[in-house]
Parts: structure tokens; sequence; C-alpha cells
């Protein structure tokens, strides 16, 4: 209609949906293969986390998920790379811990630095390369790197090679001591329970954050049928299901937003808004339970794997989490799981993916 | 002398299978959702010096923003765009709105264009702060993860 180019910060993502059916969650052995868990293990670092619940199930949740131990921590520290890299803080943390780190900026457009379980991975301008003299591959889409071509350089750190002494490693802080030398703040995460004493991270003076759970109650909505359609013929439930998982994963979003849309009684005038819920929508009260800060997905995993095992089997309940931006269009990626009422293992996925 | 064909009977076709119960996850279905019909975005204002204070967002100034936004910069066609407003935050201020996905470019480029409207001594500008096509993945973004750096 009107021919205009889809303007540059606008990137479509795409959204990929799998509806399968689970076995049963073992909080002893916890489950790592399959569906559900792979979507969420592969979020590098989670930014929020929302839960979605029927009202009636809240105080079963509310002694597990919302006590003070269970609330999740992450610390705010400034640091160089190069004492990241060196120290009791490498040799505890990185070569025997497991930590998330994450350096301020913007991916595409500043020098970021992600770590994550001794993996870590540098997305580095033109200039900032060159200076490191590392090797790393180039970054960005093809064909749209032009005169400044920007780069990833992914180091394991975990790998034996890296001590005092050998070469990869001895090249590594030469980079870290020459090209980026400044401070910068990074979100710390320890993803075990186990601390060093003494703390290496104590003489860089770390802000301590809590990512405490917000909650919302008795949200008065209308909740549409969340049983996916079960079709015999495969092209019409095909259809039924990709109308299904679009209505839904709107009206989910739109309880995590808290619009007013979804509520019992809005009578919005439609000059102002259209959107309907789906057919065959009854009231029930909903209740929504918001994590935000430096999150690890062994967390995520592990609420899922609380969730499952507390709250009783014919309750729904949705999960989804949203990593930081990333990128020059600040795309993240989401992973939303809902378990329908009622059912024996079903669950639907939704992951939205950027193109990048 | 021909003879019969000899042909082999016609497959059954292969009748639902109760759900599998196992330990590992197994998918039914997974498909791609197609390119969606709607797309989202979302308001905030631009507090261009900070003495004033805009007005309050509430969703009929709002509408009546994006309608002169609209009309300036497309005409009628641009204000015949059908936009839902999903959900408006008075404090801080912003708005989610719901719109066709081909209108979407039109519309982040009025916004970006529009001086903003003024009522007395207060002006409200607004500007895209997120857009996209699926609304959950573009609820998190904005002000909050600056916050998270301190």
């Amino acid at each position: 209609m009107l021919s205009f180019q889809q303007p540059a910060f606008y990137q479509s993502s795409k959204c990929f949906v799998t509806h399968g059916v689970m076995g049963h969650v073992d909080p002893k052995q916890p489950p790592s293969k399959g569906k559900p868990w792979t979507a969420f293990a592969a979020q590098d670092f989670v930014y929020t986390a929302d839960l979605i619940l029927p009202q009636e199930v809240f105080e079963v949740v509310q002694d597990k998920l919302l006590k003070d131990e269970a609330i999740p921590q992450y610390k705010r520290v400034v640091m160089s790379l190069h004492d990241v890299l060196t120290g009791d803080f490498f040799n505890s943390y990185i070569k025997q811990g497991s930590v998330l780190m994450l350096s301020e900026g913007r991916r595409g457009i500043d020098n970021v630095f992600a770590l994550k379980s001794g993996h870590l991975t540098m997305f580095l301008d033109k200039e900032a390369y060159e200076r490191a003299g590392l090797v790393g591959k180039p970054h960005g889409v093809k064909g749209n790197r032009g005169i400044k071509p920007r780069w990833i350089v992914e180091i394991d750190l975990n790998s034996s090679s890296m001590i005092k002494g050998k070469k990869g490693y001895d090249r590594l802080i030469y980079a870290s001591k020459n090209a980026f030398s400044d401070p910068m703040t990074w979100l710390f995460c320890n993803m075990t329970s186990r601390v060093p004493d003494p703390d290496p991270l104590t003489p860089f003076n770390p802000t301590i954050c809590t990512s405490n759970p917000s909650t919302t109650q008795d949200i008065d909505a209308l909740v549409p049928t969340l049983i996916p359609p079960a079709d015999t013929s495969e092209q019409t439930a095909r259809d039924k299901l990709e109308d299904f998982s679009s209505d839904v994963y709107e009206w989910l979003s739109l309880v995590r937003l808290q619009s007013p849309r979804i509520l019992k009684g809005d009578s919005i005038d439609p000059y102002l808004s259209i959107y309907r819920v789906p057919d065959g929508s009854q009231s029930a009260k909903v209740c929504k339970i918001t994590w935000r800060g430096f999150l690890s997905p062994s967390w995520t995993r592990q609420t899922m794997i609380d969730l499952f095992t507390t709250l009783p089997s014919k309750a729904w309940f949705s999960f989804s989490t949203t990593t930081f931006s990333k990128g020059l269009a600040a795309d993240n990626t989401e992973c939303t799981f809902l378990r329908p009422p009622n059912s024996s293992g079903e669950y639907l996925v939704w992951e939205v993916k950027s193109h990048e | 002398m021909t003879q019969p064909m000899d042909l082999d009977p016609p497959p059954l076709l292969p009748s639902p299978s109760p759900l599998p119960k196992s330990h590992k996850s197994t998918p039914l279905t997974t498909l791609t959702l197609p390119p969606t019909t709607l797309s989202y975005a979302s308001l905030t204002p631009l507090s261009p010096s900070p003495s004033s204070s805009p007005p309050p967002l509430d969703p009929l100034l709002l509408k009546s923003y994006l309608t002169s936004a609209l009309s300036q910069f497309l005409g009628q066609t641009g204000a015949a765009i059908p936009i839902d407003i999903l959900q408006v935050n008075p404090s801080p201020p912003s708005a989610w709105i719901r719109l066709p996905r081909p209108d979407l470019a039109a519309f982040s480029a009025a916004v970006a264009s529009f001086g903003g409207i003024s009522s007395g001594k207060e002006k409200l500008v607004l500007k895209v702060e997120a857009a996209g096509d699926f609304l959950g993945a573009l609820i998190s973004r904005g002000e909050g993860e600056r916050d998270i750096w301190g």
C-alpha cells in the first residue's frame, strides 16, 4: 500500500513453535535433553523472567520460589579485562568455578565481553581487533560489513593451554594490557553456590544486587482455552495450531505487559482499540511474578524444575525468559513455555529469535 | 492377453497413536510462525528539558497525538491506519500499541518526524522505543536495561 522500506532499526524476528509431550520431571535427575530444556539452556544471559499462574496455586509457589534463599543475586563490579584474566579471580572463579559475566555495552556498536562457564567471547570493532592481535572471525551479516568490519574472538579459558607461561594465554594477557586496559562495568553471577574464601571479588568493591520478584495478584482476566487443538487431519491441525499459538502468545504477552485489554470489565471504545481475547475465554483470576536482573540459564532451569514439582499437575502455567538486548537493533531472544491445564505432559514452547 | 496388474493394496492411513509416555520429551509438531499480520511498538516521551514535565498520557491523548502525527506525514491514508492501544502508563509514561505490519515503517517515520503537541507550556514528544513482530520479546526492552548497569 504505502511503499516504504522497513526502517533500519526494525529487523524481523522469527518465532519457532514446538508442541510436544514431556516425560516425568525427576528433581533428582534434572533433565537437560529435549525441547523445553534445550531452548532455555540456549539463552546466554537472561534479563527478565515472567511467570503467569492461576491465582489458586499462588500460595503453593510462594513458599518455594519467593522465599529469601531462592531469590537470585548478582553483582555489579568495575574491573578491567586484565583483572578478570589474572590472579586469584582467574584461578578461583574461572578455572575452578562456573561464572557468568557480561560487560557493559551494545554488541555491534561498543566492544563487549561475555564470559559463560569459562568461554570468553569478545565482540570487537576493527581498531580494537587489530590492536589486540588475536585470531577471530568476522561478525555481522555478510555483505553488510562495509569498510569497518566487526570481529568476534572466542577463547576457551578452560583449556589446559590457558595458564601462565603458555603462548596463547600470554598473548591474551598482552592484548588485555594493550588494547583493553580501561576498566569496564561488569555484571557477575556465580552459578555455583560455592564462594571461594577469601573472595577475590572483594578488592573490587562489588555492588550486590538482588532480583527481587515483583508479584501482581488477582488479575481479573479473561483466560482463553489454553488447550492446543487436536485434529486428526494434518493440514487443518497445523493451521489451527498456528492460529492457536499466535493468539495465545499474544494473550500471554498482554498479561505480562499488564495490559487492561485482557481484563474482565474492559470496555474500551473500538475507536481506541479493537483487540479482543480469543473466543471461548472464561473469566478467572491470574497472577504474575517477574524477576529482573542478571539471571543465569541454570537458574531458569532450576525454577522450571521447581515449578513442575510443586504445582499440581492439573494447573496450567506459563514461564518466559528474555535475554539482554544485543546488536544494533537491540534484539533479544525470548523463550516462552506453556503447560496447558489438565494435560499429561503436553507443552508448548515459543522461541523468538532475531536474525543474528 | 493382458493380465490384471498386481497392485499393492493402498496403505492404511495411520490412526492417531496415543501420546507416548517416556522420560524423554517428544516433539509432536514444530512449526515456524508465518510472517505476522500485526506488529507492536512501544512509545515513550522524550523530555526536552528537565524542568518541563509532559502532560500525563492517557489513551485519548495518545490517539489524538498519533492521528496528528500520521495525518501530518501521510494525510488521510496515514490517519486511517488502524492502531490498537494496548496499554498506557501515566507514570513512568509509556504506551504500547498494535498496528498492521506493513504500516510499521510508515508509522515509525511519522512519529520520528512529528514535532510533538503542546498544550500551554507543556510539550509532548513521543519516540518509538521498541518495535517488532512479537510482543513478548519487546516487553523488557528500554529503560530497565539501562538501569541495571548503574
